[in-house]
């Protein structure tokens, strides 16, 4: 396949391409689907396809097809050229990058314990997360359990060719419990590199508890109070905000939230955020992003402070800044714009339990991310998962209750971050809270 | 392709009860998009591949494939087979379809202009045309996205029952994003127009008046007002109510939802949720919307479904299996995104029928409240039955006139609780929200629509 890659690459520069890459997904992916209870349906796909990237004095075509047969890569390859050469120019773009000589090498990414799993595995993993679920709880659990193999090869015609394999088991179980006409819903989950690191007895039995936990919800009263955020809440929130606030590509569009504020104070000065695809078994780790540019560590906010936009090889060039290979492609289609691998926010002072009993009247988020609405900072979020806190001690599980603010006052407000962090899977954060924050409720 | 397909599944033999299909799919298409005033996609896809069910003692496998190979569909196959007998002795409610059901047809859309004869330069006029009309509106204008995407597929579905199905459909949709600053003030709102009809809906279009509209609206909200928060009386345009009733109610009448003991709608069939103004249906059979079509993913011929009237909940949305387990007739509404997935219940165009109130009465039937205009999209909890919902921007409404414009908010509510309290229906019926719906990590093409309504006692998450 390799050489024919290399082989394709040229077929592309004789139809008169100036540059070409070629973006190869090779695997498969098994899933165990469960509904009340129980199995009820096995899934087994084949995941194969080739993405085409061509330019032709500025110009961009991309085509793919999801056959790996030689003439369709060939027909591909002509399509994607003839775009590139009808295609307006784009101005700012000036090349694809490499070559690269040296790529990290980071442990944990494949682990043939799960290629090699017997195919009785996955469903024994299922069951035992169900049966966790519903042993100690009066739950209905629905949900799947997945394996998933692939190899992710990259060629461009300035001389990037290579390759690497990962390997996953995702469990996701979301229970539903019920007490008269009472009805309440949760989730947990989990994803890792390596057989060892999945617990699908955890899975089951916090989803379970969690969904307990939340019966008996109650409507509020529209307030203004402190909210604190669980780790996974303030993962998702502050992934979003970065996301939006310090890509590079927003800063060419004009949209990023902190586009020239490099150096300046954004957030409380116990946050330093930074993206690490370089964590060992990490689920978003990767030795290279989707141009084949070897990955490093970034440090995004430190102290508070923004100190770096992340960036692909087209926003380095046109910025003039320095590429930190944060190329991803959402689809086979889709031109690889910088995204984040895996944030991880390190810890701060506060005991969780020490936030929960300063807090008169607030809210209390499990697993629900304060993320901004498409193309603005506003923030107008559903709380899926929360419980109102009161008097230093949590009261009960809400119902139809809204979180009203923007990204810029969520950030300013923040007023304590956790010594505690958790690490799940590379994704690393600590509890926050958040000072006044406008919570409008059904009562 | 039909021939391969049931020569491999002639070859079968399977018991009473057991059941095999094989759906293999062949599509090409084009994306074309243009930020900024640079090309963003130009691209050009394909696809092939067959997804194959067995079940087999009462359990489902289901294998996809890529290509079209016959010894690779035989495979399969009996891949599909093994897994299905494996699921089957872990099972605890056995998966069943009907002994007797089985369509023959052939669909094939008619176009008045084919997409596919459209040369790219056009295509790329009528994006570009819409990206610079946006674009070039105002210099608080910073950044625009206009796409126009255009897919056409032949599926073939064979089953065990006798069913044995082609058809050839396809879809286009033109698009368009602007973003709005001043500062840190940002405002997003977008348009969209999505059809399975051909060329000539698009041809109509005047792109340059959509985009100075759409830039409009957007530098308008720079200067809007915050949006209050709390519990209040409201008035949706048709696109939020298109997605009202697909999160609110359209979710939890899917069949699927309502055996897994997933919906809140389990065990309300012929109860009364709603005000009698409210009749809701789900119809892929309207020509040209995105949500239409002729056979469903297991070759199903679909139908108008009357879901509620009256504010009386009257029939679900059904598979094959659904059908069967519940005793009635399927509806053709099992629909899968690509070969590479299972069908599973969904809706195609869904709508609350037309009442009797101008756009006048509905205000005043409000008197103060906020109007919402232009949907975001939104989710549901089906089990728990709580929506929530998002709009690009609205109006306060003061003593029954729109006053104040304010910004992009969400709003949610309870499913069982908010039907009962829209206090009227408008008369402008209008299918505005051409979206994609995702379940189960599968997203299909939708619309959604209605006419405008007042809803009192929404939860409204303003600042």
């Amino acid at each position: 396949m390799d050489e024919f890659c290399k082989k394709a690459i040229k077929y592309g520069l004789k139809k008169k391409a100036d540059q070409i890459e070629l973006f190869v997904l090779k695997g498969y992916t098994d899933v165990v689907q469960l509904e009340k209870n129980a199995i009820f349906a096995s899934e087994s796909k084949t995941i194969t396809g080739i993405g085409i990237r061509a330019y032709t004095k500025n110009g961009v075509g991309m085509a793919t097809t999801s056959s790996l047969e030689h003439s369709a890569i060939k027909d591909v390859i002509s399509k994607a050229v003839t775009l590139s050469k009808l295609s307006p120019p784009d101005d700012l773009f000036s090349s694809l990058p490499g070559p690269y000589e040296k790529y990290p090498s980071i442990d944990g990414l494949y682990d043939e314990a799960i290629t090699n799993m017997p195919d009785d595995d996955l469903p024994e993993m299922a069951i035992e997360a169900i049966d966790c679920a519903t042993e100690k709880h009066d739950v209905i659990v629905m949900g799947n359990f997945k394996r998933l193999i692939v190899t992710e090869s990259i060629f461009n015609s300035m001389g990037v060719e290579t390759s690497q394999s990962f390997s996953s088991l995702t469990g996701v179980i979301f229970a539903k419990a019920e007490k008269k006409d009472d009805i309440a819903t949760s989730w947990d989950y989990q994803k890792v590199r390596t057989k060892d690191e999945f617990s699908p007895k955890r899975i089951g039995s916090e989803a379970a508890k969690n969904a307990i936990s939340l019966l008996g919800s109650k409507k509020i009263k529209s307030a203004e109070i402190p909210v604190i955020l669980d780790n996974r809440s303030t993962h998702d929130t502050i992934s979003s905000i970065i996301a939006d606030g310090l890509d590079a590509y927003e800063v060419i569009l004009g949209t990023a939230y902190f586009k020239d504020r490099l150096g300046e104070q954004i957030t409380h000065e116990n946050i330093t955020v930074k993206d690490n695809p370089l964590y060992p078994s990490g689920v978003g780790s990767a030795s290279f992003d989707d141009e084949g540019v070897p990955h490093k560590a970034l440090t995004l906010i430190e102290d508070g402070i923004a100190k770096a936009y992340f960036s692909n090889s087209y926003c380095a060039n046109v910025l003039g800044i320095e590429n930190t290979a944060h190329a991803q492609k959402n689809s086979l289609s889709s031109k690889p714009h910088p995204d984040l691998t895996q944030i991880q926010i390190e810890p701060g002072t506060w005991g969780i339990d020490e936030m929960i009993e300063e807090t008169k009247v607030g809210l209390l988020l499990k697993d629900s991310a304060l993320e901004p609405t498409v193309g603005s900072p506003n923030i107008s979020i559903l709380v899926d998962q929360g419980f109102l806190i009161k008097n230093g001690e949590i009261s009960h599980p809400l119902k139809e209750t809204m979180v009203g603010t923007n990204i810029f006052e969520l950030l300013k407000n923040i007023d304590a971050v956790s010594k505690k962090t958790v690490n799940e899977s590379g994704y690393i954060s600590p509890t926050i809270r958040v000072a006044k924050t406008k919570v409008a409720g059904g009562k | 392709m039909i021939d391969v397909c049931l020569k491999i599944l002639n070859k079968l033999e399977l018991k009473k009860g057991d059941f095999a299909d094989i759906r293999a799919q062949k599509g090409f298409g084009s994306q074309l998009a243009i930020q900024n005033g640079r090309p963003e996609k130009v691209n050009y896809e394909n696809d092939e591949g067959v997804g194959i069910r067995a079940l087999i003692d009462g359990g489902w496998g289901f294998v996809s494939i890529v290509g079209s190979k016959p010894s690779e569909i035989e495979k399969a196959l009996q891949k599909a087979i093994k897994i299905a007998k494996a699921t089957s002795k872990r099972v605890k409610e056995r998966g069943v379809m009907p002994e007797e059901f089985c369509v023959e047809g052939k669909y094939v859309t008619e176009y008045e202009i084919d997409p596919r004869e459209i040369p790219l330069e056009t295509k790329f006029k009528i994006v570009q045309d819409f990206e610079r009309a946006t674009r070039e509106y105002c210099e608080r204008i910073v950044s625009t996205n206009a796409s126009l995407g255009h897919w056409y597929q032949r599926e073939t579905i064979v089953n065990t029952l006798g069913t044995k199905v082609e058809s050839e459909f396809g879809s286009l949709n033109i698009a368009c994003m602007a973003t709005s600053r001043e500062g840190d003030t940002m405002q997003n709102v977008y348009t969209a127009k999505g059809t399975t009809s051909g060329w000539e809906e698009f041809k109509k279009l005047d792109v340059e008046e959509l985009g100075r509209n759409l830039a409009k609206r957007a530098v308008d909200l720079l200067t809007a007002k915050k949006p209050p928060s709390g519990k209040m009386d409201i008035v949706m345009d048709p696109s939020l109510v298109g997605v009202y009733v697909h999160e609110s109610f359209g979710h939890a009448e899917e069949a699927d939802s309502i055996l897994a003991k997933d919906s809140i709608l389990e065990g309300m069939n012929g109860k009364k949720l709603g005000s009698e103004q409210i009749s809701i249906y789900d119809d892929p059979t309207i020509p040209g919307l995105r949500g239409s079509y002729c056979y469903d993913s297991e070759g199903t011929k679909t139908s108008k479904r009357e879901l509620m009237k009256n504010g009386v909940q009257i029939g679900y949305l059904h598979s094959l299996e659904t059908a069967e387990k519940m005793g009635v007739e399927p509806n053709g509404a099992a629909r899968a995104m690509s070969f590479n997935f299972r069908p599973i219940v969904r809706m195609g165009n869904t709508y609350i029928d037309a009442g009797e109130y101008s756009f006048e009465e509905l205000l005043e039937s409000i008197n103060n409240g906020i109007y919402l205009e232009h949907s975001y999209g939104g989710h549901v909890d089906t089990a728990k039955g709580e929506f929530y919902f998002m709009a690009q921007g609205g109006r306060l409404i003061k003593n029954g006139e729109l006053t104040d414009l304010i910004q992009n908010v969400s709003m949610s509510g309870l499913c069982l609780e908010v039907l009962d309290r829209t206090v009227a229906v408008g008369k402008d019926l209008r299918f505005d929200f051409p979206g994609s719906c995702g379940k189960s990590s599968q997203w299909v093409p939708v619309h959604a629509g209605g006419p405008p309504i007042a809803v009192k006692e929404i939860v409204v998450g303003g600042q």
